[in-house]
């Protein structure tokens, strides 16, 4: 062998080796990037977990998916198989599935991000509800390169708003309505009155101001006891829902053994004659009260004041006063009777 | 003895009369049979040319394929409009490909067909082309079509496809080379190589359906995408594609190289992309170029690529085809002839200096 060609071959194993070296150092710091991507990959893969997050993927030509492991398990394949997009339709409830596919399909023309809430079964039979966020991606010309879609696992969050709907209408329910009568309370009163009092007036109408007592209540619960007390407010409550049934009575429990009704538009006859009414049905209960002197049953007061709004105009608090006037009168003239202001 | 496989990567220039016929046809002043009869009076003419230059495997010179190497699937369908992506390229023109109008899509010819009628005339070695899946895949609308879902369209191309490459192989072709000229397209459409990796899983879903000896007669085929001497991608770097080209399984890879400005950096790379087993031809002859190629020219070429190459993977082919579009008059059958004449000579003449090279 030449010593020029051992020269050449001498400079060609350097500048291999060199070359070797480059690759090598470029390889390093590719497998460093590398690493790093895998451990990134990773954390999202526990994060996806924790949020319970199905993520997939679909190849717009191929309709071949990546799943995360989430996925995988819940279209009921092994790792390792390769998932069609037919699979994630599967996986849809069927009476879900045109919206979604029409929404789906739409994303491969437009690239529109899109996100729909339906259900999925898992397992056959496990409906869950999910809210899918979907995203297409589109190269220049419009040739449609991949889907890629998340879904969240949203069962558990809708029963409980479901839970917290029902318990909120509950709360609202007991904000106004007195637990025992199921009567609107006074919060509601307060309320409802003084918007009554207003619309009244400025339509020149009427309004009837009854106020009810149940006599000697005191004396019933000190000798009856509290339970039988409040049966009587009750029963009191329901003869009082029965005389004043028209959707112009709003009635109320206002303090312990006190009720007030308030009648929109009725004239003061009609409003007494229903007073009266329930002055008689109250009593001819005939629930036995042997503290209530020269009755022995159970009876009640009734004050009642009233507003025609066309010829004259009473404030509220005085419309108060006037039928809490009247009933003191009724009490002051020995009970179970009805006085007007 | 050293011996490199030399081939041709597809079309030849039509004769004139071929291409007046084509665009009497155009002019609805032909009919179609009349024109298959022209075409198959070409294709005769073209295996012998190359019989004559000693080519070892021959084609027809895709004087079949109209209207182009990737039309012939949809030539003459009743749902194809003219007006389909639009694909520019470095001298301002611009090619439109074919557009689908309605479902089911369904090949016109298939290039079995050409091949049938090609070992009809030679007793060589014959090559066929067929047109890779993924561009086929580009012909579906942006907007979709009603009743006829992109994945049915893709079942239904790949299905076709597969059965267009398994009857080449039942007939005895020597090598099916699978057109993917869009390959490099594809990363000017989408520079993140989503649509590259699509086209090569699509490709790879039909490689899959053959046996191992069968893949060892398929190749692919990448190139710029030459047409009327310039070229759609030529300045997309090879870079970004041969990693991701190499993860097709076919066992056969013809690749345009002549046309590089600076071909080490691809050589270098398809070394470090190289398995066992497989065959890489690297393009020698320039079709873009209207200069032919002296036999020492190709002869330097081979020799380039054999430092990064085994011989024994190695081959060597034309960067393209001659005329990929069937009115394409920009290069004449002479220079092609030459050009390939060339790259035959030149290759017998790398396998000399091969030889002496490594002592044998």
């Amino acid at each position: 062998m030449n010593s020029d060609l051992v020269k050449a071959l001498e400079e060609k194993i350097e500048s291999l080796e060199m070359e070797k070296i480059q690759l090598e150092i470029e390889n390093n710091r590719l497998m460093q990037r590398l690493s790093v991507v895998n451990a990134n990959d990773e954390k999202l893969a526990i994060m996806q977990s924790l949020a319970k997050i199905f993520s997939w993927e679909v190849a717009s030509l191929t309709g071949r998916m990546k799943c995360s492991a989430e996925m995988m398990e819940a279209i009921s394949l092994p790792a390792g198989a390769t998932p069609q997009l037919s699979d994630l339709y599967q996986l849809i409830h069927p009476e879900d599935l045109p919206d979604f596919s029409k929404r789906y399909e739409q994303s491969q023309i437009n690239a529109e991000p899109f996100q729909i809430e339906h259900r999925i079964v898992l397992g056959g039979s496990d409906v869950r509800i999910v809210r899918h966020f979907c995203q297409t991606f589109i190269a220049n010309s419009g040739i449609p390169l991949k889907t890629i879609g998340l879904m969240q696992d949203m069962t558990a969050q809708r029963s409980l708003e479901k839970l917290l709907e029902k318990r909120n209408r509950e709360l609202k329910r007991q904000a106004v309505v007195d637990d025992l009568t199921g009567l609107k309370n006074r919060r509601s009163f307060n309320d409802i009155s003084k918007s009554l009092w207003s619309t009244l007036s400025r339509l020149d109408s009427r309004l009837g101001f009854i106020i009810i007592d149940i006599d000697n209540f005191k004396t019933y619960n000190d000798n009856y006891g509290h339970d039988a007390g409040d049966l009587v407010l009750k029963k009191v409550s329901e003869l009082l829902a029965s005389c004043f049934r028209r959707g112009n009575d709003y009635l109320f429990r206002i303090g312990g053994e006190e009720f007030c009704v308030l009648t929109a538009g009725g004239s003061l006859e009609e409003v007494m004659q229903l007073a009266d009414k329930l002055l008689r049905v109250v009593s001819n209960s005939e629930i036995p009260h042997k503290f209530n002197a020269d009755y022995g049953i159970v009876t009640i007061s009734i004050g009642v004041s009233f507003c025609d709004f066309s010829v004259q105009s009473i404030s509220l608090n005085e419309l108060y006063r006037l039928a809490d006037q009247a009933l003191y009168l009724s009490k002051g003239s020995g009970r179970n009777n009805i006085t007007t202001s | 003895m050293i011996r490199l496989p030399s081939e041709n990567i597809g079309s030849i220039p039509r004769p004139k009369y071929l291409i007046e016929a084509y665009n009497a046809f155009n002019a609805g002043n032909l009919s179609a049979a009349q024109l298959d009869e022209l075409a198959k009076q070409a294709s005769r003419e073209t295996i012998k040319s190359l019989e004559d230059l000693g080519a070892e495997i021959v084609t027809d010179g895709e004087q079949q394929k109209f209207n182009s190497f990737a039309g012939y699937c949809t030539h003459c369908a009743p749902n194809i409009a003219p007006d389909g992506l639009r694909i520019d390229f470095s001298d301002g023109h611009f090619r439109h490909l074919p557009r689908l109008t309605s479902g089911p899509f369904k090949y016109q010819y298939t290039a079995d067909q050409f091949l049938e009628y090609t070992l009809q005339h030679t007793a060589s070695k014959v090559k066929q082309a067929v047109i890779s899946p993924s561009l086929v895949s580009l012909l579906y609308p942006a907007n979709g079509l009603e009743g006829y879902s992109r994945m049915q369209f893709t079942r239904d191309v790949l299905e076709q496809h597969t059965r267009e490459i398994q009857r080449c192989l039942n007939l005895g072709a020597d090598k099916v080379q699978i057109d993917f000229t869009e390959a490099r397209l594809s990363l000017k459409i989408d520079p993140s190589g989503e649509l590259l990796q699509n086209m090569v899983d699509l490709i790879n879903s039909v490689l899959d359906t053959f046996t191992d000896e069968e893949r060892s007669r398929i190749g692919v085929h990448t190139c710029p995408g030459s047409d009327l001497d310039s070229a759609h991608s030529a300045d997309i770097d090879y870079k970004y594609l041969l990693p991701k080209l190499f993860t097709i399984r076919a066992g056969n890879f013809y690749i345009a190289m002549a046309g590089e400005a600076d071909p080490t950096p691809a050589l270098r790379l398809i070394r470090t992309c190289l398995r066992p087993g497989l065959r890489v031809y690297i393009g020698v002859i320039n079709p873009v170029d209207p200069e032919i190629e002296t036999p020492e020219l190709v002869c330097e070429r081979v020799l380039e690529a054999a430092k990064y190459i085994p011989l024994l993977q190695l081959g060597i082919c034309d960067d393209c085809g001659f005329s990929p579009f069937a009115d394409d008059e920009s290069t004449s059958r002479e220079v092609a002839f030459g050009k390939i004449k060339s790259r035959i000579l030149g290759g017998k003449l790398a396998e000399v200096k091969l030889a002496e090279l490594v002592g044998k």
